[in-house]
């Protein structure tokens, strides 16, 4: 069981590391943990955490090719890009008519998806694809049993 | 690199925001390379995923390519770019996507594996909160954080914001940022206490 300590709450711990104490409250917390063990483990574990998660992050978005990343973004910003899907976008654009074609189509294949035997508990294995316009969104995913099933659905 | 590439990555700002506006790619280029890795952070500490954040991220860019014509010169660059990620990691029909992809990759058999026991008379008390033991610990529990906790979380930690600069940011109270991070630190410690 850790120690406790009877002056000062995690709030003010916290406002602490985080620069937030005025400059009154500051000087005074600052004497308090030079002595208080209890404060000081507090100040410590919520340190580590900071740095943890930080390094976490970092590590992980250290590994995204940067050369490959300012290809892929200055193609995709300067229009370089794949067709087939350009073609899609474009059936897919915001027509007031295909706005309830969508949400019946949504309907009818979130309902035939559903209600397919053994589908509901297993889950997609993947998204293999995914178009997004400012009105729809077709996700092309594959389960186990099912080669391929596509859902619409649409933002109003 | 020659001292013209130097000198190019140095531009200030303004002068970027204007070159951007012009469409200039090299300009593209240097706004990418001076904000990529700060953008991935938050679109990471968000999504807890790397694709998915790869994709944040450039679609951030593209959407500030899209609209840099509508930034104001007054206005910060870096708050800008901020917002439009934390939205982008925010969006539904991502989230959407994300909870497919979670529910087919096993979380790490957590609970049991997830214990973590700061062996004290091992340990130096000042390298027991470190490692990449620890970094694992912490980062299974931050999963288990409601996202709008988190969202404030990693304001604070990876950008170091105030709290006032978060709730400006988020659009919400002072206050609402100094309970979230409190939960979130309430939740994180008591889990590293066994
Ligand atoms: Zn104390």
């Amino acid at each position: 069981m850790e120690k406790k300590c009877s002056q000062y709450n995690l709030e003010t711990i916290s406002a602490f590391v985080d620069k937030e104490l005025g400059p009154k409250q500051l000087d005074k917390f600052a004497c308090h943990v030079e002595t208080c063990e209890a404060c000081r483990l507090v100040v410590d574990q919520l340190q580590g955490i900071k740095e943890a998660f930080k390094s976490a992050a970092e590590d992980e978005m250290k590994s995204i090719d940067s050369q490959v990343f300012l290809s892929s973004v200055t193609a995709k910003s300067f229009n370089r890009k794949p067709a087939i899907f350009e073609k899609l976008k474009e059936y897919l654009s915001p027509k007031p008519i295909l706005k309830i074609a969508t949400i019946a189509v949504i309907l009818g294949f979130s309902l035939m998806y559903f209600r397919q035997p053994g589908i509901n508990g297993i889950g997609p294995s993947a998204i293999v694809n995914s178009v997004d316009t400012n009105m729809s969104s077709v996700m092309i995913i594959e389960t186990i049993e099912t080669k391929h099933t596509i859902i619409w659905f649409t933002e109003t | 690199m020659n001292n013209s590439a130097v000198h190019r990555d140095n531009i200030e700002e303004a002068e970027l925001v204007e070159r951007l506006k012009r469409g200039q790619e090299w300009a593209f280029a240097i706004l990418v390379k001076k904000y990529r890795m700060q953008l991935l952070k938050i679109a990471y500490g968000i999504t807890l995923d790397r694709e998915e954040s790869c994709e944040i991220v450039q679609d951030v860019f593209v959407s500030v390519h899209k609209n840099i014509k509508n930034f104001r010169q007054e206005a910060s660059l870096k708050g800008w770019l901020r917002k439009i990620t934390v939205n982008h990691s925010l969006n539904w029909k991502r989230k959407f996507k994300r909870r497919f992809r979670w529910s087919h990759t096993p979380l790490e058999q957590e609970d049991e594996k997830m214990q973590y026991t700061v062996q004290k008379e091992k340990k130096n008390p000042e390298t027991a909160y470190q490692g990449k033991e620890f970094e694992k610990f912490v980062m299974g529990r931050i999963k288990k954080l409601p996202e709008k906790v988190r969202v404030v979380f990693v304001l604070n930690t990876f950008e170091g914001l105030s709290y006032d600069e978060i709730a400006q940011s988020l659009g919400i109270k002072k206050g609402t940022v100094k309970s979230r991070l409190h939960t979130a630190r309430k939740s994180l410690l008591e889990s590293i206490r066994s």
